[in-house]
């Protein structure tokens, strides 16, 4: 029975080790970046985002050869001034996705006072 | 042409949040102020703004013939009073918000705000109701009212007559002060009451900031119409609203049958008394299962909320997200007209009335600022219909058994409306085109994910109010039953007077074509 039971365990864990090697020789990386001609500043923190929108944790994964793989579409980060709200990559599964940013819309400074001569302190 | 200041785009696709206007091509989808370029810099943001509105409008009156132009907001309105053509102008940079200069109220303004603590602030038309909140909150202000939500620009806001339910306040252009317009290029007016509020300084000031020629206006008709003005006056600059200090919402949300004799005490003449012994709510809103069981002790919810001062530092809404995926919606937008004709109208009824008391419960509600009581929309954008009457509450009860009655009839041909009804409260609107024409008002909002079924559904709410010789209006910025011969009958003089004054406002045929739209022509407005 226990011996069943592991040969069973064995099996799955092949199985899945060829699915995952399959997926892996599929595999296609998407990467989107700021405009290198535009230097900000070094590359700091790594973090990975989980699946449903949980809070993003430091990547354990400290790797530069991650950021040149082949088989990755690149894609250029627009400017926007006040943030990014979100970035859509449409048919995620395709060979070239849409990538969609969607810049956060500059709001008020903050409720300020009229000056006398026009214009707003 | 080039626009200064401007980022000009050609759209091929350009939808309105419910998609009641689908994949439009805009040629010119133009947002003043828009580019980020440093150079734009060395110019204050309300002169290139005021250079940007030049270039546009001169664009589209010098045209043979002269186009149509069409500022957008949040985009959230279903009629047609946003109809886009090939220009269209996103006013997202216009969102200063500063308070007035105490130098520039009149005395008997001041007189009159002392007691409520009023203080007016100028707010850009393009600001949208959740930074305005934000802002007004931390600076320890509130709005007055808002409606359900906060996705909306405040010219567009109150450009269709968006409402809560505060029953002291009324609709949010009721708690306008002035009205910036600019009608053609370098020309604004500063529109208010002929017991102005403002010196000629305020005026003044706009000129300064801005480059424009000012017009001090106090003109009551005039005011009157710019503060329902359809985007149909001119562009909507800048609005003085008047905020109040910072407030709390609380209360109770009330689950009641429909058979209960204190829900129609509320819906009959606003009696709040069987549910709470405390003295008028601030603000008084019901839902309205159509589907319930009379007996089903959740076939309304009665939500009472008063004011009390702040108990802790001011805090914004929580960030909310839509409640499924929109083409969740669309999908079961195509099943329910399917399952309503296989299942019998009362499994029907009971998966919907199940559905709705998953959504709302008795709870107690706050304390909210009101920001947060009326924040962020669950809504999935892209599949939304809805429609809104408003009638004299003298009619209350009346008036809600007949659409009740009228989902129900629907409901037994197998056509069901996928939402609830919201049921909100007002006093006559000050405004010639508020929809608030008696001096206490029920709004019945008719929602729903978009089916098959939906217009008849719509129709069917409208011909039951009609049938019980109920006179109504419709909510400007939702589908809606008018006709030009419904409008005359339901604002008479008013209609009239508004007409007059767009016309003297925009006085060249030029003008009122760029402010045009098919629904005016249609609705004998223009």
């Amino acid at each position: 029975m226990g011996d069943s039971s592991e040969r069973g365990h064995m099996r799955r864990a092949w199985l899945c080790s060829v699915v995952l090697a399959v997926g892996l020789g599929c595999a296609r990386h998407v990467w989107i970046g700021r405009d290198p001609k535009q230097f900000i500043g070094p590359a700091g923190t790594t973090l990975r985002c989980p699946a449903g929108g949980g809070a993003c944790t430091t990547d354990p994964v400290v790797d530069a050869a991650r950021w040149n793989q082949s088989r990755t579409a690149r894609y250029q980060l627009p400017q926007c001034p006040a943030g990014i709200e979100g970035i859509l990559i449409e048919n995620a599964d395709c060979p070239e996705p849409n990538v969609v940013v969607q810049c956060v819309e500059p709001g008020p400074d903050g409720l300020g006072t009229m000056l006398a001569d026009g214009g707003v302190r | 042409m080039p626009f200064r200041f401007t980022q000009e785009d050609a759209l091929t696709a350009w939808s309105n949040f419910h998609h009641t206007i689908h994949q439009r091509p805009i040629a010119h989808y133009l947002t003043p102020d828009g580019l980020s370029d440093t150079a734009s810099l060395a110019t204050p943001a309300p002169r290139r703004q005021a250079a940007a509105l030049d270039d546009i409008l001169t664009f589209c009156l010098r045209a043979l013939p002269p186009k149509r132009l069409v500022t957008v907001g949040g985009t959230w309105s279903m009629s047609d009073v946003l109809d886009p053509l090939e220009v269209v102008l996103d006013p997202r940079a216009f969102h200063q918000v500063a308070t007035v200069e105490p130098s520039m109220l009149t005395p008997a303004y001041r007189a009159s705000a002392a007691p409520r603590g009023g203080v007016p602030v100028l707010v850009q038309g393009g600001t949208k109701m959740r930074d305005l909140n934000e802002v007004l909150g931390k600076a320890g202000l509130a709005l007055q009212t808002s409606g359900a939500n906060d996705g909306h620009r405040l010219a567009g806001c109150i450009a269709t007559g968006t409402h809560g339910s505060a029953l002291g306040i009324g609709a949010v252009h009721d708690t306008v002060l002035a009205v910036v317009l600019v009608t053609a290029p370098g020309q604004a007016v500063l529109l208010q009451p002929s017991q102005a509020s403002f010196t000629p300084a305020l005026a003044a000031w706009v000129q300064a900031s801005t480059g424009l020629a000012v017009k001090d206006d106090p003109d009551d008709v005039r005011f009157a119409a710019a503060q329902v003005a359809l985007g149909a006056l001119g562009f909507v600059h800048s609005v003085v609203v008047e905020a109040v200090p910072l407030y709390e919402l609380v209360g109770t949300v009330v689950p009641l049958a429909q058979t209960d004799p204190r829900l129609w005490a509320v819906a009959g003449r606003l009696d709040t008394s069987g549910l709470d012994a405390r003295p008028t709510p601030y603000h008084v809103g019901v839902l309205v299962n159509p589907y319930a069981t009379p007996s089903r002790p959740t076939g309304a919810f009665v939500t009472l909320l008063w004011k009390q001062a702040p108990t802790r530092p001011f805090a914004g809404p929580s960030a909310a997200s839509a409640m499924v995926a929109t083409d969740t919606s669309k999908l079961l937008s195509a099943l329910v007209p399917v399952a309503g004709t296989l299942l019998p109208p009362p499994v029907m009824e009971l998966i919907l009335s199940s559905i709705i008391d998953g959504q709302y419960a008795t709870s107690a509600v706050g304390p909210l600022f009101p920001g947060q009581a009326f924040g962020p929309t669950t809504l999935a954008p892209g599949n939304g219909r809805s429609t809104e009457v408003v009638f004299d509450l003298a009619h209350g009860v009346r008036g809600l058994t007949a659409i009740v009655e009228a989902l129900r009839a629907q409901a037994r041909q197998g056509r069901y409306l996928l939402g609830i009804l919201g049921v909100r409260f007002g006093p006559k609107s000050k405004a010639l085109l508020g929809m608030a024409r008696a001096p206490m008002n029920m709004y019945v909002e008719v929602p729903s994910l978009g089916t098959v079924h939906t217009s008849a559904i719509q129709q069917a709410c409208w011909q039951a109010l009609r049938d019980a010789g109920i006179p109504f209006t419709c909510h400007w910025g939702q589908e809606h039953a008018l006709t030009a011969a419904g409008v005359t009958a339901a604002y008479g003089a008013d209609a009239a007077r508004w007409v007059a004054a767009r016309r003297a406002l925009l006085p060249t045929a030029a003008q009122q074509q760029v402010f045009g739209s098919p629904m005016l022509t249609r609705l004998g407005l223009d």
